[in-house]
């Protein structure tokens, strides 16, 4: 090991480890840095040494440094380092062997060996203590430790002020009247019969505690000898029986009802009347807009179909049936409106659209229904009357229900590039068929009935799903999203059905007074209307998110009062305008 | 109390009036028009505003609806009021009128029988059936004199004034064509929300009724379509300059199309679909289905002042300082541009809707549902 010691600068005599026994028969004792010989350094003879010893005490301190080759007096503190080193102590006055151990300091202060490396596991958590903290853990979660509930020994003091603040102060204490004078006036004393009287009485049920006295100066009023029992039933009375302040409930119930949000958020919505479309003589039973809101179909009662400007109000075409007209419907795609006329289901295309003639197709057999084409329209006559058509999306499907058809033949769906009428239920189902309608997007198919909705796979021909909980609805319709459906019943109740949440009604609205009559959804904005019996129209808000876990956000805004009470409401395609069948009018709510 | 007053005006150098007046809160504007004539000498019918808000009741009401004190000096304006109208004749189409317009002394009118009617002094001088469907808008070019018609089924004809039928041709569901200001072209607003610019080609014209494409002896009409305008209806097209075209829509929009690189430069966004508009002097007004009345600055996008009516706004014409707007409810509001938010005067001049405005320095001219034409003379 080398030391880096400047003592070694010290030495002379350069032998290194050569013993220097050998130079024992040579004068010189070895070599300096420089290479010459270093004489040998004569010690003093053995009288010298005896001399020494009897005349200086200290003889003993001086020595011969062979290695530098001169002589040395050893001094003290040299004498100090010698007895230290051969009590096997440190070396060195500022070093204290006994200073406190800094734990934090880096193990190299210490002298442990600088080139070792502190193990990871020092400036790492512990792995035994996260096991450890882990198990005790695990057994408090399942409930192997528990932990012990401090009890606090509540003690409080009855008369402090803080106290007192919460509860109720004492009752106070009646103030004296004439009967606690001294001298009261003489008919507050008792007579005879009255003292007899309290003094019979148990002291419980005695009005006064005491006998009212009369003395004739204040001097000779006794001392009060129930003054201590009194004190003592006041103390106690407070004691046992403190009162207590409770707050008082004071609650508005007009204010646990919540807050619904100012409609004027979710503006526009259709607030107020403003047209009105006057030309039919007969009450208006069917309206419908054309598929980019340019016209107005409405059919009456007398079997006129008219066609009106949507934004003006101009009627521009008319034509008349023989039967009264029960519902109109455009086609979603093409410029063709289908009539409900009777027995007959006609297929036609006016002027004032776009003029279009259906092709001519021959028409399959079928026991319901006989197709007629004539001069690009199309009849289709049925067994019985016809009283609600509904387009499929893309245009070409289309269903009508009769509903005094035998249960198995009310819904017939039609196609129309084909000229065919399919019966889609085999066998009769319970109940009378009262509404239905197309999923916007996936094949399926809605039926209302009297309990409940079906809801039926076209492709694979299935029963999907039923859903339940209402009572004679009057008219169907699905959201724009295709993923909830609406039911307008007879009970006054609009009943939202989310379909993939669960069969029952998601939401009940119970606003009308009397039965529905038409729900209606609108294709851009949040938009829901419903008509009723009760001469009102109802509008929602009824936001649906894309996100699943948000619910819609279903928000009345407005009940609009109508004249007559309206047959079927509407949404423009594209604008937030509402259009209602009311009597022989029809109105339009902007 | 009083406060103090100092009058300003737009009116010339002789109608200046110096200095501030002290006057009383209870003072109305005739008592205020009183001062100022007695004062000026003159004698006419002033309107006051303040901050562009008339005085129609005191002077301590207009100074309470703005916040404002009678310690310190406030601005009135002053200016001659639009005199009232009075009704100087009447006519009839026989159908819906659906659009008017004032040239050289007489007027146009077309109504939804497909007609287009001339009438002098308010006597029927000539009529023409264009289509047989209604005609939806027409407009006189005042250099080529020439009309430009369009049908709701998209049947469009150039007309000369004596209603001879120079080209014809077809497009899609139309609502509003205007010539551009030299007359060599016009462009029709469509039902889709496209814009279509047209001129005239010296091939013959070609006609589609029902499913039948017609020959007939006219020119033809070149369009250039701009697919990219409106999502709805073209309820307004204006031509102010060559390069630029102003459209508004039922899409809630105003967009302002550079016709240069077929595309829109700005557009401003309304509260709802609008139902009419004029253009003047930079300005679009709007009118809106619930009784809003709004005017944009079409340089800045900004909106100027809005008013509101009392029914649904169906047609709405500048006519000098006033705005005249015709209502669902047969009602002709006039505006006060200076004055905007309370209307001047209101004509009871239709049973049914007001269908269409037009008018100048003299006269107003109203078209409605009734089939009416209502002149009035501004006395």
């Amino acid at each position: 090991m080398s030391v880096d010691d400047s003592s070694d600068e010290e030495i002379r005599v350069r032998i290194g480890d050569v013993p220097t026994s050998w130079y024992d028969n040579s004068s010189f004792l070895g070599y300096d840095l420089d290479g010459k010989r270093v004489e040998k350094v004569l010690g003093p003879d053995q009288l010298d040494k005896h001399i020494s010893k009897s005349e200086d005490p200290t003889w003993w301190r001086n020595i011969i440094d062979h290695l530098n080759a001169k002589k040395v007096r050893i001094t003290d503190e040299m004498l100090e380092v010698i007895r230290t080193i051969r009590a096997r102590k440190p070396v060195g006055k500022s070093f204290d062997p006994y200073s406190d151990f800094d734990l934090t300091a880096p193990k190299q202060e210490f002298g442990l060996g600088t080139d070792v490396l502190p193990p990871k596991r020092s400036f790492q958590p512990s792995k035994w203590e996260r096991i450890k903290v882990h198990k005790i853990a695990k057994a408090i979660e399942k409930g192997w430790i528990k932990k012990k509930r401090e009890e606090k020994e509540e003690v409080f003091d009855l008369w402090t002020e803080e106290i007192m603040e919460e509860k109720a102060g004492p009752p106070k204490w009646k103030l004296p009247g004439n009967i606690e004078s001294y001298n009261p006036p003489e008919e507050y004393l008792f007579t005879e019969e009255e003292k007899k009287e309290w003094e019979d009485k148990d002291p419980m049920n005695r009005e006064m505690p005491f006998m009212p006295q009369k003395f004739m100066a204040l001097r000779k009023v006794p001392a009060y000898e129930n003054i201590v029992k009194e004190r003592f039933e006041r103390c106690l009375d407070l004691f046992i029986a403190p009162r207590v302040v409770r707050p008082k409930i004071d609650i508005d119930p007009e204010s646990l009802i919540p807050q619904l949000p100012d409609p004027e958020n979710f503006r526009p919505f259709p607030e107020k009347l403003q047209m009105k479309f006057i030309g039919h003589e007969g009450k208006v039973n069917s309206i419908d807009y054309y598929y980019n809101g340019e016209f107005l179909a409405s059919g009456d009662q007398n079997g006129v179909v008219k066609i009106w400007e949507a934004s003006t109000g101009k009627c521009l075409e008319s034509c008349e049936f023989k039967k009264k007209v029960l519902c109109v419907s455009w086609n979603p795609v093409m410029p063709i409106l289908a009539i409900c006329a009777g027995k007959y289901i006609y297929l036609k295309s006016f002027d004032c659209s776009e003029p279009y003639e259906i092709p001519n197709t021959t028409p399959s057999e079928s026991k319901f229904a006989t197709w007629e084409w004539e001069n690009g329209e199309v009849k289709i006559k049925l067994r019985k009357g016809v009283s609600y058509i509904t387009w499929h999306g893309k245009g070409d499907y289309f269903s009508s229900l009769c509903k005094r058809e035998s249960t198995s033949s009310k819904v017939i769906v039609h196609s129309l590039s084909r000229f065919q009428s399919h019966k889609i239920f085999s066998r009769q189902s319970k109940g009378g068929v009262r509404s239905m309608a197309f999923h916007p997007k996936r094949p399926l198919f809605f039926v209302a009935t009297e309990k409940n909705i079906l809801t039926y796979n076209l492709k694979q021909q299935l029963l999907v799903k039923k859903f339940k909980g209402l009572e004679c609805p009057v008219h169907i319709t699905t959201h724009i999203s295709g993923e909830h459906i609406l039911a307008a019943c007879e009970d006054c109740k609009l009943l939202w059905y989310d379909y993939d949440l669960s069969a029952m009604p998601y939401k009940t609205f119970p606003f009308h007074k009397k039965q529905l009559t038409y729900v209606a959804t609108h294709k851009r904005y949040p938009l829901i209307a419903t008509s009723g019996l009760d001469k009102t129209l109802h509008i929602f808000h009824a936001q649906v998110y894309q996100d699943y876990m948000q619910q819609p956000l279903i928000i009345p805004l407005r009940v609009l009062q109508t004249e007559i009470s309206p047959l079927q409401c509407l949404f423009h395609p594209k604008q937030p305008w509402l259009a209602s069948a009311e009597g022989q009018n029809i109105c339009l709510y902007i | 109390m009083e406060v103090e007053v100092t009058f300003k005006t737009s009116l010339g150098q002789e109608w200046t009036i110096d200095g501030s007046y002290s006057i009383n809160t209870d003072s109305k504007r005739e008592d205020l028009q009183d001062i100022i004539l007695h004062i000026l000498q003159k004698s006419a019918v002033l309107m006051f505003t303040l901050h562009n808000q008339p005085l129609t009741n005191t002077l301590q009401e207009l100074l309470t609806s703005q916040n404002l004190s009678t310690e310190g000096k406030i601005e009135l304006e002053f200016f001659i009021q639009i005199p009232p109208l009075k009704s100087s004749g009447q006519a009839n189409s026989g159908d819906w009128i659906s659009s008017i317009q004032n040239f050289s002394s007489s007027i146009f009118v077309s109504n939804y029988s497909g007609y287009i009617q001339k009438f002098s002094n308010m006597n029927l001088d000539r009529e023409k059936m264009i289509f047989t469907g209604p005609l939806k808008s027409f407009n006189i070019n005042n250099e080529t004199k020439l009309i430009c018609a369009i049908s709701k089924k998209g049947l469009n004809s150039i007309l000369d004034i004596d209603f001879n039928i120079i080209a014809s041709g077809n497009t899609e569901h139309a609502e509003k064509c205007v010539w551009n200001p030299s007359g060599s072209k016009f462009a029709i607003g469509l039902y889709s929300g496209k814009i279509t610019i047209c001129e005239i080609n010296d091939n013959d014209g070609v006609i589609i009724q029902g499913n039948k494409k017609q020959h007939v002896d006219t020119k033809g009409i070149t369009y250039n379509i701009i697919e990219t305008c409106h999502t709805d209806l073209v309820s307004g097209v204006f031509w102010p300059s060559f390069e630029t075209l102003i459209t508004t829509s039922f899409d809630h929009n105003v967009h302002q199309v550079d016709l240069e690189k077929a595309s829109i430069s700005s557009s401003i966004l309304c509260p709802r679909s609008v139902q009419c508009s004029d253009f003047s002097s930079n300005m679009v007004f709007c009118g809106f289905e619930n009784m809003l009345i709004n005017a944009y600055d079409c340089r800045n996008s900004g909106k100027i002042f809005s008013t509101c009516a009392s029914a649904w706004v169906r047609t709405l014409k500048i006519v000098g300082n006033a705005m005249s707007v015709g209502l669902e409810n047969g009602q002709v509001y006039l505006y006060d541009l200076r004055a905007f938010k309370t209307p001047t005067h209101v004509l009871p001049a239709h049973e049914g809707k007001v269908m269409a405005l037009d008018g100048d320095s003299e006269f107003l001219y109203t078209g409605g549902a009734d089939g009416c034409i209502q002149r009035f003379t501004f006395t």
